[in-house]
């Protein structure tokens, strides 16, 4: 037992025997020689105690490390042909560290996509955000850290929307939007009286602060990224964006957005994502934002270009589409989803019913800007002869990209609920990752549905139908647009160097079409960023299915016979 | 008259280590539009002259006017940085693809 001054200091047995401890923790863990805040939490973990409040005293700055962990599985966003990079810089991490108080927090931000966690970092708080993708990789860590008796702190989409899941490998969960209420946490963050759970309301993101890039290893990420509103009014069934955000869109204002972008542009990127649900939806706010960005733009001595997600019924508006232009927005993201109607309906996307979106795609490519698609496949209205329809749609548009996944209800959806209802809820622990499921399909067998989807994604991105698709892209582009700018960044032309080194190893044809794409860009240099970007993907693509190719290789569509049999997990139906 | 673009095989290695130089040079200068590209030193540094796209597009113009792949998924960006070390880098892929002669 440990004494001093002939005192008691074994807190628990302090405690058991009525007595209050408060006083001895820093005595105690000089003793230890362990952290304060380390062993403070132990003891409450334990269920023991109800710690009292205690006065805030002069002590150094608490040290706070927050990490945006891996993914669990590669996707197509992710460009993990790039060694140490992301594509996307991670905002939420910056965000926390911007919010934490200068005076008692020291803040250690880790993109564990760029460099390995320092589990011998004397932290006092381990931070760990991140979405559905994460969650294994969440817990994990949650579990490392703890067994280091360092007090871990969860947060972010994942945590908010599946908290059953990550309850038990943190300390403090921290469910929505942390803004609102930072003072309050930070506060008892520092003085060590912190709760088990806090839930932060979805406030106004007037005052949301600038993410701390300088702490972040931005030279790492292809993208910067600036999150100018929160929220989407629609209500796909399968989104589980605005259960998490909400369905009433809430803005930054454009004085607040131009600051952010002036902090991006100082740590370097000259590509940005507009990290929105949907950044056009109220039109007369989204055309407001894009004035400021292009006027922003053109004072910049580098041009800075943008990719955002948006939905399709803003190429409604010629306006519109001219402003994301003029802006120097390069690339949108659209879930598409799907050329089956009665999909479109039931999943209640309806801003894509009856809308001829080949069409749409080609009024976004006629002002410079690159579709990438979002598809879906496995609704309930889709049959075998469905990826067949997605590959014929496909062709027939200037889309380059599809990004294409099996439906997935993810935790708190509309869809989960129903799939509950309906017994059709597959406990599959799996990431949302192309090609994995969670729901047993209606028209087709999960089989089917694997097999197809990953038939469907050699098809879209076979050398001829790529190249095909991405040469049409570049024709429709005009040719008075700005160029893209010339990035002299080291892991762009990392970027450059992998994706080359993939395509032009893959087989002579893929050399040839790269080949191709790089002479018809050479006479149309406003494609330059569009079609550079294309190119990662594939190869990026490329590089995803060469991961898999040991397992499966699918030869037709699942309406056809098939040509082998993929070997299927053990699937079990829960709920 | 005289080939401009003789077989690599045929040729000695201080040949085609020039061949190598000589198509960089032209490259730099009619796509890269660097007009100061045929005296610029082997040595000088040309990352700004360089964007991600005519990395790009510089492999494929070596690769298709040597017919050898040259990037085998470990070039990364240092190997780049002068006309030299560019010129030196296709010259060793580009001898190792040569057929073994006794």
């Amino acid at each position: 037992m440990l004494t001093e001054g002939g005192r008691l200091h074994n807190p628990r047995m302090r405690v058991l025997a009525g007595e209050s401890f408060r006083a001895d923790f820093a005595a105690a863990d000089r003793l230890c020689g362990r952290n304060e805040l380390a062993s403070r939490v132990r003891f409450r973990r334990r269920g023991l105690v109800s710690l009292p409040p205690r006065p805030v005293e002069p002590v150094a700055k608490r040290k706070l490390y927050l990490i945006h962990p891996k993914h669990d599985q590669s996707s197509l966003i992710e460009v993990d042909i790039v060694p140490g990079a992301v594509g996307i810089a991670n905002a939420a991490i910056g965000t926390v560290a911007a919010l934490a108080p200068d005076d008692k927090f020291e803040v250690r931000l880790c993109e564990e996509e760029v460099e390995e966690v320092d589990f011998d970092y004397p932290a006092d708080f381990v931070g760990v955000t991140g979405k559905h993708g994460q969650g294994g990789r969440m817990r994990w860590l949650g579990e490392q850290f703890r067994r280091r008796g360092v007090p871990v702190i969860f947060g972010g989409p994942h945590a908010s929307l599946a908290p059953e899941e990550v309850r038990d490998y943190c300390d403090i969960l921290v469910r929505g939007e942390l803004e609102p209420i930072a003072p309050q946490f930070f506060d008892e963050l520092y003085r060590g009286e912190y709760q088990r759970e806090y839930v932060g309301a979805r406030g106004a993101l007037d005052e949301s602060p600038i993410p701390r890039w300088d702490l972040y290893p931005s030279d790492r990420a292809l993208m910067g990224s600036l999150q100018t509103s929160r929220g989407c009014p629609f209500e796909c069934e399968f989104c589980d964006v605005i259960q998490y955000v909400g369905r009433k869109q809430r803005h930054k204002n454009v004085e607040q957005v131009v600051r952010e972008l002036d902090a991006l542009y100082a740590a370097g990127f000259r590509r940005v994502f507009l990290a929105d649900d949907n950044l056009t939806v109220y039109r007369k706010r989204a055309k407001d934002l894009l004035r400021g960005i292009a006027d922003w733009n053109e004072r910049q001595p580098e041009r800075v270009s943008f990719g955002t997600q948006l939905s399709i019924e803003c190429s409604d508006d010629l306006e519109m589409l001219e402003l994301l232009s003029k802006a120097g927005l390069h690339s949108v993201f659209i879930g598409i989803e799907t050329p089956n109607q009665e999909s479109l309906r039931e999943t209640k996307k309806r801003q894509n019913v009856d809308v001829d979106m080949a069409e749409r795609a080609e009024r976004f490519a006629h002002h410079g800007i690159q579709v990438i698609a979002g598809a879906i496949v496995g609704f309930d209205h889709d049959g075998p002869d469905i990826f067949q329809r997605h590959l014929d749609f496909a062709m027939r548009t200037p889309i380059a990209i599809f990004n294409v996944a099996a439906l997935y209800a993810a935790h708190a959806t509309p869809l989960r609920e129903r799939m509950q209802r309906e017994g059709r809820l597959l406990d599959v622990d799996v990431a949302l990752a192309n090609a994995s499921t969670n729901i047993r399909p209606v028209l087709m067998s999960l089989e089917q549905l694997e097999q197809g989807i990953r038939w469907l994604i050699d098809q879209l991105y076979a050398p001829e139908n790529f190249t095909q698709r991405l040469l049409r892209m570049i024709e429709l582009f005009p040719r008075d647009l700005p160029a893209w700018s010339n990035s002299d960044r080291r892991v762009d032309a990392e970027a450059a160097l992998a994706s080359h080194g993939i395509l032009s190893n893959e087989s002579p044809e893929f050399a040839r079409m790269m080949g191709r794409v790089l002479k018809a860009i050479r006479s149309k240099p406003s494609a330059r960023g569009a079609a550079m970007y294309a190119l990662l993907i594939w190869a990026q693509q490329r590089h995803n299915r060469s991961c898999r190719r040991s397992s499966v290789e699918v030869t037709a569509p699942p309406s056809m016979p098939l040509a082998m049999q993929v070997p299927r997990r053990a699937l079990a139906v829960v709920g | 008259m005289v080939d401009t673009n003789p077989n690599p095989k045929d040729l000695s290695d201080a040949e085609l280590a020039q061949a190598v130089e000589t198509a960089v040079r032209e490259f730099l200068k009619n796509e890269g539009e660097a007009e100061n590209a045929l005296e610029l030193g082997a040595d000088q540094e040309l990352w700004s002259q360089f964007d991600s796209l005519l990395i790009m597009e510089l492999l494929v113009h070596l690769e298709e006017r040597f017919g050898v792949p040259l990037n085998t998924g470990k070039l990364n960006p240092d190997d780049l940085k002068t006309i030299g070390r560019i010129r030196d880098v296709a010259t060793r892929a580009i001898r190792a693809a040569r057929p073994k002669t006794e």
